[in-house]
């Protein structure tokens, strides 16, 4: 193989591996740049928060507690993108919520 | 080559350049915003290895204003130009340090073609286009290195051409 060769195949390594580096920061700092603040019923709460507390009621209406598991992993995914949660960010929280029965 | 030699080529070109552009518009797409093979570019990279920077801008920016007059809008231009111009900054620098083959100086073009595009979403559109910039810089480098052989086997061929 000539030396030119051998450059642009170097380069082509180099720039495929800069864009996967890329895709993977930019991953990073959509998952982890700021924390999950979601509003239930007026009150703003961390996804730590919500990990700890034993109840969320939106509007009135009772949507989870301690005991019972009452949001199935959908409806919390789709609960946090109505409430324009990334979808990285509703996953995470979903997935809090769910070790939290 | 004569003057007169040198203008009637980078005229057909000129117009192998739109004519891609114009087949690469009926080519289905990937589905990713800004992807696309990048055909005009083989002209462009044809102008800039048998002549200079120089005929390959002008190849580039009759194709991109004839593009825009024909069946473009004028944020498409836009794209098009910072792309273009990106794409030609990087390939004339890549071929001046004479260290890659025009495969390797089209692998840089047409990434540089997508960054250019991208900085041209960033300010018209803001940061939200920013997740493009990864797929866009692979499928960049996969067509450009396409582009790029194809461009070194014309490039050797009209040469030879030439020489006879």
């Amino acid at each position: 193989m000539s030396s030119k060769l051998k450059s642009d195949l170097l380069l082509f390594i180099a720039i495929v591996l800069v864009a996967v580096l890329l895709f993977a920061g930019i991953s990073a700092l959509k998952s982890d740049g700021t924390t999950v603040v979601i509003t239930l019923n007026g009150k703003t709460y961390t996804e730590v928060e919500l990990s700890k507390n034993v109840e969320i009621s939106v509007d009135g209406l009772l949507l989870r507690t301690a005991k019972s598991g009452l949001w199935t992993p959908p409806a919390r995914m789709g609960f946090a993108r109505s409430r324009g949660v990334s979808r990285n960010r509703a996953s995470r929280l979903s997935a809090c919520l769910a070790g939290w029965s | 080559m004569s003057k007169t030699k040198k203008i009637a080529l980078c005229g057909v070109l000129a117009g192998l350049a739109f004519a891609l552009s114009y087949i690469e518009m009926l080519l289905p797409t990937p589905g990713i915003i800004g992807a696309k093979l990048g055909l005009a570019n083989l002209a462009v990279l044809v102008a800039l290895y048998l002549f200079s920077w120089r005929e390959a801008a002008a190849v580039s920016g009759v194709r991109i204003l004839l593009s825009w007059l024909m069946f473009g809008s004028f944020t498409g231009m836009i794209y098009s130009l910072a792309g273009g111009i990106l794409s030609l900054l990087v390939m004339a620098l890549l071929k001046k340090i004479d260290r890659f083959s025009p495969a390797g100086v089209s692998i840089a073009g047409g990434v540089g073609h997508n960054i250019g595009q991208i900085l041209a979403a960033l300010v018209l559109l803001g940061t939200g286009v920013l997740g493009y910039l990864p797929v866009l810089i692979i499928l960049g480098a996969v067509s450009g290195a396409i582009i790029g052989v194809v461009a070194l086997v014309l490039i050797n061929a009209l040469r030879k051409a030439g020489k006879s």
